[in-house]
Parts: C-alpha cells; structure tokens; sequence
C-alpha cells in the first residue's frame, strides 16, 4: 500500500488558520505514507494534475486529502482516481476547512487538530475496500405532486420532452394559487388569461394523466424506481357521464364557506372550484352534503339529466411507479389572528391581501367590486400593512415573505385604476424590490399616488364613529412623528407559509424540511432544485417564498433534472451500501425496523453443524434499495453489519490513531 | 398627525408643480438631502420631511416650518439627490409661494439678523426692489 497526502491551502481560506506545510510535512513520518504535498488548489485543474503526477511518479494506491468539507469536492477526487485506474473509494478526505480552519482562531491549535484529523484519515485508508456501484433501470415516468402553477410548468415540460407525467392535485381542480389571483405584477396582465390555457394544455395533453381530488399515501423505492400508492377520492360525478351543464350545482341546497374565496362567499356541497375549473366537472364534498350526513336530500341525483351522480363511489388507490418525482405542493397564507394588534378576525374592515386579490377578481366573491365588508360601500381610504407575521421571530416567521411589497404595490395600483380617488397609504419597513421590472413596478405606484410611510403599524382599533371606521396608528421614521389614520379598510400583506401538512408529505417523500417547513433543496447555490433524496426534485414556494416568474423557471428546472434523468436511462446505485456478514449474523432482525428504505428482509442460510444440516435466519440487504444511511450498522449487537466505506474496522483505526 | 388632515388644494398643488416642475412623488425617502444639508441643526422639518410633506399634500406645515427660510440655497442637497429632485427648488418653490401670497413684498420680517441674506436677497429679487 502507497498513500499519497495532498494538503490543501483553499487559498487562504486554510493556509491561514493551519501551517499547511507543517501538516504536510509530519504525516510523512506515519507509515505507508510515501508522498506528501501542499497545494494551493486542489479542486483546481493544477491542484489535480499535481495528484496525478504524484499518482504515477510514487505509483500511489491511496490518496488522502486535507481540504474542504468532502460534501464539496469528494466526487471531483474520486472522479480523479477512477482516471487514473484507481477504485474511487480509495480516496479519503479530512476536513480540515469547515471542521477546522473557519471555527478556530488560534492557529498552532487549528495547526495541530487539522494534523490529526489527515492522521485519522490515513489511519482510515489503511482498511479501505474497492467498492462499487450496480447500473439500476429507469422508469421512464414521471410524478407531479400539486397542481399550481409550478406543477403544470414541469409536467408540460416533461410531457413536452415525451415523457409520460401523473400529474396529482388534491382540491377538485388544477390552478392552485394562481387562479386565484386577479392580476399578476409587475405587468399586470390578468392572472387567469395566463393560467387557463396552461391548465387546458395539461389536462388535454396526450402524455399527461391528471389526478384530481387525490392525495399522495405512500412512496417507497428510490431514484428512477419509486412505487406510489395515490388515493383518488371519490368524486361522487361520473365523470364520463357529466356534461358540466352544472344543475345539480345550482339546485343543491346546502351552502358552505367557499375556500377558493378564502370564506368569504358560499358555495355548494357539490361544486367545482371556480368558473374556469379543469376539469370542470362538479365533486360532492361529502364531509358537508346532506345526503351522505343525513342520509335525506339526494337533488342533485334527480335533477341531473345525464345521471352520473353516483353516491355509491367509492375511494379507489391507484398504484403506479415513477423514475422521478416532483413535489410542488405549494403554500398557506398566515391567518394572522395571533397579532391582535391588526384586529383581524375582531373587525370585518380588516381584510387580508388575498381577500382584496379575490374582492378585486371578475369571477371573486365581489365581482371585481372592492368594498368594504361591513357596509358594501366602496372604501376611500385604504391602509395597507406590509410585513404581517413575516420577519418577525416573536409572533410570525422570521423569513421575508418575499412577494407582498410587490402585490402591495399592485393593489394599489389597479385600487387607483379601478376606483380613481382611493387613497392608498402603505406601512412598511423597508419595500424589497428584487426582481426584473419591479422597482419600476413599484415606482409607478408610488407615482400614482400610493403614500408609503416607512414604520409598523402598532394598532389597529374600531374608532366608534357612525361609520364604523379604523383608526391605524402608526409612526412614521422620516417624518419623525406618529401617524393616525382614520380607515375605511385595513390590508394585511400576510406572511407566506408551508402548507399545514408540508412535514407529512416531506416524511412521505422522504426528504427533508428547514426550521421554518419549506423542503430543503440539496445545496441552496448548486442544486437549488434537487433535494437529499436522487430523483425527487422540488419546484415552487413548497421550497420557499417565490414569485411566479421564478416558480415557473424553478419547475422547468426540476423538469430539466428529471428529463436528464429519463434520457440516460439507468442510474448508478449507492455503493457505500451496508452488508451482512452472514456468518455473524444472530438473526434477530432488529435492524429490519430502523432502515428508513425498507432495504433489510430476512432470508434464510444453510450450514452444516456438527454434521447436520441447520437453516438459519439472517438479515439480507437490497443493494439497489439501500442509501448508506449506517442506521442498522450502528444497531447491530452482533457486529455483522458493515457500511461499505465506513466500516467498523475503518472508524476503529480513526479512533485508535489519536 | 392624525389623517385626513387638511390637505392642500388642487389650486395649491398646481401652483406648486408650475413653479417647481418636479413631481415630489419620485421622492423615496433616502434621506440622503438631509444627511448632505449644513443647516439642519437650525431647521424644524429636515429637507426629506420637506419632501415627504410635500408628496403627502401636507402644505400648511411646511409653510409654517422655519426651514424653509433657514435653508441657505447652497445646493448641497440638489447636487445629489439620486431622484434629480433638487430639494433645493422645491424649498424655494415653497417660499415663493408663500411670498406671492403675501401682499406683494410686505413680508413683515421680525429679525433681519436672524433671517439667511440669502432669503433676503431672494425675496428683494422677487419683487424687484
Ligand atoms: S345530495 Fe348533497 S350534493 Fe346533492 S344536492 Fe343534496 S346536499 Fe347537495
Ligand atoms: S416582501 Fe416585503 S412586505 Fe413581504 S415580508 Fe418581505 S419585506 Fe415584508
Ligand atoms: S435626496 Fe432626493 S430622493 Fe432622497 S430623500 Fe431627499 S429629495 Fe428624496
Ligand atoms: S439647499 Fe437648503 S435644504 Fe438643501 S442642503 Fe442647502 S440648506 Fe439644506
């Protein structure tokens, strides 16, 4: 065995912190160590070419290398040695920038922990194992999960590249957030003339299979092999039989609070979501119809003159396998009754921005006709507040919800176009206007007359006059003085947030989430749209706060990787998988339960003891299922279970070298 | 300061705008003319509250404000307002208006050493004395 020790100075990112010639330098003397270097890059095209020639000059069968976090660069090393004929699981890397160099401040102490991290890293070389990995097929199909604007985008995409795409919303139609706005920012053109013939393409589109009124229940497999158990709820319409002519709707006489207005209209217990709906056949939402509570009612059966009410429905799980899985299952908006200051929820005049996007939509609950909800009157005089529950550690989020300066801006905007002489007056703190065209954007609404006043509102009360007005109290920093204004309507610009439920999809899908619920992508410059788990990609605000032109991007992005994915047509498995060693293995199964990948099954083995022929259980692994998590090898009492590149025998010589 | 408040006239407004010939919406508040202005430890209104003042329609206050005569004209402000606003103007803007209201030249000066001679010599252009 010949190991080669490249050090690296990360320019001055290490060589400051840790005497990297020193390093170098001592690890000469530890044995089978035959070549050691410093090297100024060593993820650079020179920094490698010296790895090389070292490689052929010292003929070294194991490099270790003193850099950056092996997150960053290990696959560039391994990359390296599999060009040079060497098993790429010959390389094995210290950190020494991230666990090293960046948290210490005393340099002869960072000097001497780097010096024994490369030590532990040449310990561990000593018993590495080739390892490699087997060519898995991939399914050629790919899932959408949600139907908003980012889903449609990346299964269009998908769908355009020739894939097949399982496209799953749960509501009863596809359009998700967008739909429900009435104008998008900064060009101001109508949010649904964009939506709707994107909701007609996917739907009608001959690769694309659209599941509505579904829901995600179970995944299991990995990356170009997921199986998928999908739960369509029972609509109660045959689809094949309705016409949409919308009878039923209009004779059903149980009314609700309709979601898509936000609650502030009524719809029907069989409904569709809204007048462009796709598909635009109705759902009986059974938790609210008479029949399926009471047993009585059944109008919608006897006036539909197609006859396909069918109460008789029943949920139907449909399974299906993908190679490639999208999660776009979108956001929540903050009910932000918890800051009583706003009096939301105390007082009908405070709205928030989503209620006065529907107020101010043809087909909302106002038919474009903002007023204010305790009178029906037209209001003159608006207050809108930014920020509501976002950046705020106490109460809210502590994110910035990225997109209510801009649809602030908008409302008051159309407000001055649709009603000339309302008086727009904004709370902000400070108005955020990255974007192409938005501070453009904004500037016209300030021009047209939107008063913005920098500082939070401290409270909102009933001012008890006969009109039933709000008083808004607020303070103004550049005018230095407290400011009351008497309001006809008071607009919260609500926080955004991840949907309630994000944390059971993240589990579902098996990827993970930040503090704050938004899933987390792979790395947040490099890999903005993968997640921790291969082949399940992320596209839209489930991923964070976003806008519609970078939700669309993000979703043709996602589509991208999955159509990559698609074309190669077969994946390379994990090798650092676990492995039984049988002859040790007691049988009892306990890591069975821990392997988040179901990769672990019994099987059964046949010795001869003393003459006689025993069947014996022992754990068996599925190589292709398995992602080296290590769960079962750090569990297993007997010892038998091993981690391909960290076993037992690895991390003990790492232990006993300090 | 409690809204609606009185605001100034559509009159007033066009005065103004003829005079000044900037829109003082374009104003966003960057403060940037205050923190440049030599004066401001004398005046009751720093120059962005002119301006914000003015973008609110809030004319009376300015008019009553000392700051608009103790302004010295000196430019600072104009030079370099990133909006191209010139505060400067819009001060005297203000100031003219206030002068044309009065009964043409008699302003009644309380304390001529305690007003800027710039003002003074500002005001005797004006009507050509
Ligand atoms: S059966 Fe249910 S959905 Fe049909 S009309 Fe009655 S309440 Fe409405
Ligand atoms: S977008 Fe604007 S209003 Fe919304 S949280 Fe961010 S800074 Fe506040
Ligand atoms: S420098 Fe110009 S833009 Fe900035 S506050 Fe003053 S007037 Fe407004
Ligand atoms: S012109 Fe007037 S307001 Fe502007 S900086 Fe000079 S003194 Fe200040």
């Amino acid at each position: 065995m010949r190991i080669g020790v490249f050090i690296c100075w990360c320019g001055s990112n290490i060589k400051n912190m840790v005497d990297v010639e020193k390093v170098a330098e001592e690890v000469k003397s530890m044995p089978r160590v035959v070549y050691s270097q410093d090297v100024q890059y060593l993820c650079s095209e020179v920094g490698q070419a010296d790895i090389s020639k070292a490689i052929d000059e010292h003929n070294l069968d194991r490099v270790v290398i003193g850099a950056c976090s092996p997150r960053m660069h290990e696959t560039t090393f391994q990359k390296l040695l599999e060009g040079k004929g060497l098993n790429p699981y010959y390389v094995e890397i210290a950190n020494i920038r991230e666990q090293c160099s960046w948290v210490h401040s005393d340099k002869e102490k960072a000097t001497e922990k780097a010096l024994e991290l490369v030590k532990k890293a040449v310990a561990k070389s000593y018993y590495s194992i080739p390892l490699s990995s087997d060519l898995l097929e991939v399914n050629k199909k790919a899932l959408v999960v949600g139907g908003g604007i980012a889903g449609i985008q990346a299964a269009l995409d998908i769908a355009d590249a020739g894939y097949p795409v399982d496209l799953v919303e749960r509501e009863p139609s596809i359009g998700g957030r967008m739909a429900q706005f009435d104008k998008t920012f900064p060009t101001l053109d109508c949010s649904a003339c964009i939506l709707t013939p994107k909701m007609v393409e996917a739907a009608t589109h001959e690769n694309i299979n659209l599941y509505t009124y579904s829901e995600i229940e179970d995944v299991s497999g990995y990356v170009g092999n997921f199986k998928v158990k999908i739960k369509q709820k029972a609509k109660s319409v045959k689809a094949d039989k309705c016409n949409g002519c919308g009878d039923c709707i209009e004779k059903c006489p149980k009314k609700v609070a309709n979601e898509f207005d936000e609650g502030s209209s009524k719809r029907k217990a069989i409904y569709t979501l809204f007048p462009q709906a796709v598909p635009n056949k109705p759902v009986i939402d059974r938790d609210n119809c008479i029949y399926f509570e009471k047993g009585k009612c059944g109008v919608c059966q006897k006036i539909c003159p197609t006859g396909a009410i069918d109460y008789e429905e029943q949920d139907e799980i449909i399974e299906s396998e993908y190679g490639a899985i999208i999660a776009a299952t979108g956001f929540d908006v903050k009910k932000p009754n918890d800051l009583a200051e706003y009096h939301y929820g105390n007082h009908p005049d405070v709205i928030t921005s989503l209620d006065l996007e529907r107020m101010l939509n043809a087909s909302g609950p106002t038919e474009g006709k903002v007023v204010r909800p305790s009178t029906g009157n037209t209001p003159k005089k608006i207050v809108f507040i930014q920020c509501v529950g976002s950046r705020d550690r106490n109460k809210g989020n502590p994110y910035c919800s990225k997109v209510c300066c801009l649809y602030t801006a908008k409302h008051t905007l159309l407000l001055n176009e649709k009603f000339p002489g309302t008086e727009s007056y904004v709370f902000n703190i400070d108005v955020r206007t990255a974007g192409k065209g938005y501070e453009e954007f904004y500037e016209r609404a300030r021009q047209k007359g939107a008063n913005y006043l920098r500082g939070q509102v401290s409270k909102v009360e009933p001012l008890e006059d006969e009109d039933n007005r709000l008083l808004v109290r607020g303070y103004d920093s550049s005018l230095g003085e407290q400011v009351e204004i008497e309001a006809d309507l008071v607009v919260l610009a609500t926080s955004i947030e991840p949907k309630a439920d994000s944390g059971d999809m993240a589990k579902l899908l098996g990827i993970s989430s930040n503090e704050d619920g938004f899933f987390s992508e792979a790395h947040p410059k490099l890999k903005p749209v993968e997640t921790q788990s291969q082949g399940i990609y992320l596209a839209g605000v489930c991923q964070g706060p976003k806008d519609i032109p970078e939700t669309v991007s993000q979703a043709s992005g996602a589509s991208a990787k999955a159509i990559t994915l698609f074309n190669k047509g077969q994946v390379e498995s994990v090798p650092t998988t676990a492995v039984v060693n049988k002859d040790i293995c007691s049988g009892c199964m306990q890591c069975k339960p821990v392997c988040p990948y179901e990769a672990i099954s019994q099987e059964y083995v046949v010795e001869k003891v003393a003459g006689k022929q025993v069947k014996r259980p022992v754990a068996s692994i599925n190589r292709a299922l398995c992602q080296g998590c290590g769960a079962c090898a750090g569990l297993c009492r007997s010892g038998a279970m091993d981690l391909g590149g960290f076993t037992s025998r690895q991390l003990m010589a790492e232990v006993d070298i300090l | 300061m409690r809204f609606p408040t009185k605001t100034a006239s559509n009159n007033e407004r066009e005065e103004f705008n003829d005079i000044v010939q900037k829109n003082v919406k374009d104003c966003y508040q960057c403060l940037k003319c205050s923190s440049g202005c030599p004066l401001t430890a004398h005046m009751d209104y720093y120059p962005h509250q002119v301006m914000l003042l003015a973008k609110m329609g809030l004319f009376d206050q300015i008019f009553e404000s000392k700051t608009l005569w103790v302004c010295a004209s000196c430019l600072a402000c104009s030079s370099r307002c990133p909006r191209d606003l010139e505060p400067a103007k819009i001060m005297e803007g203000f100031r003219t208006m206030i002068l044309r209201d009065r009964d043409q030249g008699n302003v009644e000066i309380l304390d001529t050493r305690k007003v800027p001679r710039q003002a003074l010599i500002a005001s005797m252009r004006k009507f050509r004395r």
